[in-house]
């Protein structure tokens, strides 16, 4: 079905674009148009005459990039969370629209009016633009960047709007922005390609506006690629996985949500790792010094301490793919039900996440592995410290499987929001630890922030080189506990699950 | 039609639907009775494929609704008791778009729309904004989408709230006549008069169970021990008083001035034997007729715990 035919998109396009509404959006964005010519008018009559068309086409673009991100976010934060609270979503899930129809009706539809005001003003912008001087095509891959920024934006914000409810929506929506804008900064560090993720460093590119950013170079495996490209590809990347989870879960219950499969979640927590691989310009890994005639004005990073940012990141898509698989309530008791019926193993799909938080992890580890075995001809393998990444993963996983354990248990109580409750108590028990270590140390003057971070969190892994003898110490007196809590967790699950239903009993008369 | 097998629904630690069995046969008119909290819009939610069960199996037109959702969907039309329309369209483009979801062939949608609007009476309104619509228009409009795919199955709960006496006659009658065209009909309603002459099968819950299900003859035959008998007559009571107090069969006798009621349990043709016996003995009777218990008349002994 083409989009135009898609009777959602259909259904916006008819509600948004009523003549009188049309009218009154395409002249309200042509008179902020005309202001901001007025305003650039003034500032160049002062100061040079020659900047007035670039400098309108800027601010021109600058609307257009505020109304559509901003208006993006709203819109698609609160469109199936509004429809929801309105009772008109189940009409629409129980017509023949498949998820992936009723999603592309609701991306292209829901935001109609931001693209139609933005429309109405390209035609002038494009002139000023090639008045200004830029070519042609600069000014069409600008607007391509804008339209795909505008789709991910939607995506995302569509993507937030399954799974929360009420008036939090919209708020939540626009949360979506921040992580564009601000992945910005990573343009400068040793993993440039990620700051494509923000539109920033692809325009600052296309119009050499920023000095500096304009000497960066992404690179791909060692390949440079440019900013523009990068971008497009990687919101076509995410994107498909957004919508992958939306076309999964769109006609779903909000308590049946369950964002990816287990297999997708080891694909995407795969697909996150060769990114971290990709990104990362081999050129900048050194062995354990910096070598004689090094720039220094460049980013480098020793390889072992890439082998335990590579960690690092892990632990945060662990946790990502941890939650994204959690099972929904029922489901999990259907599944227990079957697997004491001997009917479904523990790996099932049904059953509880944390076995597959082990093949996510060693994947990681093999990923790991690979990039070493690839630099080896210049960064010996030793240097990599391999053994002491795979405990400090081993470390992480141990942390992972109690937090995720944690939340599902909590996803089993009668509380409201229990996910959004589950990361809050976390976040409480990770703040009051730090608290816990910091006394510790104004106490005994000493470094038992070491054991103390080492017992109650991973963080001392990743501290190692700090106090070697101390740290592992507090690891394995750590790893103890997260053991005894893990069982303890499972015991209280299988407690919860193992509890029979409530079946009210029948009057008697 | 509708297969419902061993389905079941629960919610964190409660049982909401109970392992039900329900079979509705093409045409047939099903009316969900129960109190608050028996079960029925869970049930109905299931069936149409809005809630997946917690096990079992809900076929309509021998399409597992949600092993092939979007499959059985063309054969299933939905309105439940509380939801909105999209106030921002017109009323045919709101129809317009319902077609289309449910994919009809182009060709019919217009004059489908229009078949549709003329079936619940909203033909001056074809061009109206919905938001100017009145709530039982509304109600009208929600139920001319349900049926605007003319799908075989119909599910409706609780779809007369909020229309008035003449809106419920309408809709009771456009119901008859899909009925009678071939739908089949699962309806919950607690304006139980609906149901009453308009549906070919009831089903009582209570509790996430059917606790009944079958013909309205059916159950309150099973339900009743005796037969209500109520007569009015002319004149002095007391022969009437003494005749029924002597037939064995008859107890429960509560004669108030001229009418009066008494419980009979014998056959049909006892009653008519006890009827000749009074006239005989000079009684003038006026009227004498046996009450029929009435949909309203279970649900009331349902709700009192009476008909376990």
């Amino acid at each position: 079905m083409l989009f135009w035919q898609n009777p959602e998109f259909i259904r916006h396009a008819r509600a948004e674009l009523r003549p009188a509404r049309a009218v009154t959006a395409a002249a309200l964005a042509l008179v902020i148009c005309a202001l901001i010519g007025l305003a650039c008018w003034a500032s160049t009559t002062t100061y040079a005459q020659n900047d007035f068309f670039p400098l309108f086409y800027f601010w021109t673009m600058g609307f257009q990039f505020v109304v559509l991100t901003f208006w993006c976010a709203s819109a698609c934060g609160q469109a199936i969370a509004r429809e929801r609270e309105m009772k008109t979503y189940d009409f629409l899930k129980t017509t023949r629209l498949s998820a992936a129809e009723l999603m592309v009706g609701k991306l292209l539809g829901v935001p109609i009016l931001a693209y139609y005001t933005v429309g109405c003003t390209v035609p002038l912008a494009m002139v000023m633009g090639i008045v200004g001087g830029y070519g042609l095509g600069t000014i069409a891959l600008t607007y391509l960047l804008l339209l795909a920024l505008g789709l991910f934006v939607s995506i995302m914000a569509l993507w937030t709007s399954m799974q929360v409810e009420g008036a939090s929506a919209r708020t939540v929506g626009l949360l979506v922005i921040f992580p564009i804008a601000f992945t910005f900064g990573f343009a400068h560090s040793p993993f440039a390609g990620f700051g494509a993720l923000s539109i920033f460093p692809a325009l600052f590119t296309l119009y050499r506006v920023n000095l500096d950013l304009g000497r960066i170079s992404p690179t791909v495996f060692g390949w440079t690629v440019s900013f523009p490209l990068l971008t497009l590809t990687l919101y076509l990347l995410f994107g498909a996985w957004f919508a992958l989870m939306l076309v999964r879960n769109l006609k779903k219950e909000i308590e049946g949500i369950r964002l990816l499969s287990r297999w997708q979640a080891i694909g995407f927590a795969a697909f996150l790792n060769l990114l971290f691989y990709a990104f990362l310009n081999p050129r900048i890994i050194q062995p354990d010094s910096i070598p004689n005639g090094f720039q220094s004005d460049i980013n480098w990073i020793a390889a072992h301490e890439l082998a335990i940012s590579a960690m690092a990141f892990n632990a945060c898509i662990l946790y990502l793919i941890g939650i994204a698989t959690l099972s929904p309530q029922e489901k999990l008791k259907v599944w227990w039900r079957a697997y004491h019926a001997r009917q479904a193993g523990y790996f099932s799909e049904s059953g509880p996440p944390w076995p597959w938080l082990i093949p996510a992890a060693l994947i990681s580890y093999l990923m790991l592995v690979l990039e070493a075995l690839w630099l080896q001809p210049r960064i010996p393998l030793d240097l990599w410290r391999l053994p002491v990444a795979a405990a400090v993963l081993g470390v992480t996983l141990v942390f992972v499987i109690r937090d995720v354990l944690f939340l599902q248990w909590i996803g089993l109580t009668r509380m409201k929001r229990p996910v959004m409750k589950g990361f809050f108590y976390l976040w409480l028990y990770y703040c009051a630890a730090v608290i816990l270590a910091i006394l510790a140390t104004a106490v005994t003057r000493a470094n038992t922030q070491f054991i103390v971070l080492g017992a109650l969190t991973p963080y001392a892994a990743y501290a190692s080189e700090a106090a070697p003898v101390s740290v592992w110490s507090g690891v394995l007196v750590g790893l103890v506990i997260q053991l005894f809590f893990i069982v303890l967790l499972l015991r209280a699950i299988s407690g919860r699950l193992g509890r029979p239903a409530l079946v009210p009993a029948l009057s008697e008369g | 039609m509708i297969r419902l097998e061993n389905v079941r629904k629960e919610y964190d630690d409660l049982v909401a639907v109970n392992d039900l069995n329900v079979e509705i046969p093409q045409g047939q008119v099903y009316g969900l009775i129960g109190p608050n909290g028996a079960g029925k819009t869970t049930t109905i939610r299931m069936a149409c494929g809005l809630l997946e069960p917690t096990g079992g199996s809900v076929h309509v037109s021998g399409i597992n609704v949600h092993q092939q959702p979007e499959r059985a969907q063309q054969f299933i039309g939905y309105l439940s008791d509380f939801f909105s329309l999209y106030e921002d369209l017109k009323v045919w483009e709101y129809l317009d778009y319902f077609a289309h979801a449910y994919k009809m062939p182009e060709a019919g949608i217009r004059a489908r729309i229009d078949e549709v609007i003329q079936q619940v009476g909203l033909e001056v309104k074809t061009d109206a904004m919905i938001k100017g619509l009145s709530r039982g228009m509304k109600q009208r409009l929600g139920i001319a989408r349900a049926v605007i795919h003319q799908p075989k199955v119909l599910l409706l709960d609780e779809p007369a709230s909020g229309l008035d006496p003449k809106a419920r006659l309408d809709l009771r009658n456009l119901l008859r006549s899909l009925s009678q065209e071939g739908a089949t009909i699962l309806i919950s309603s607690h304006i139980l008069t609906e149901l009453e002459g308009f549906c070919t099968s009831i089903g009582l819950m209570e509790k996430g169970r059917m606790v009944r299900s079958g013909t309205i003859q059916e159950i309150t035959s099973t339900e009743t021990e005796f037969r209500v008998v109520r007569l009015s007559w002319l004149g002095e009571s007391a022969a009437l008083q003494a005749r029924l107090a002597a037939n064995p069969k008859v107890s429960g006798i509560a004669l108030n001035n001229l009418e009066g009621v008494c419980k009979f349990a014998g056959s049909e043709e006892d009653l008519a034997d006890l009827l000749r016996d009074l006239v005989t003995a000079g009684v003038r009777l006026v009227s004498f007729g046996e009450v029929k218990q009435t949909v309203e008349d279970l649900y009331m002994k349902l709700s009192r715990n009476e008909v376990m």
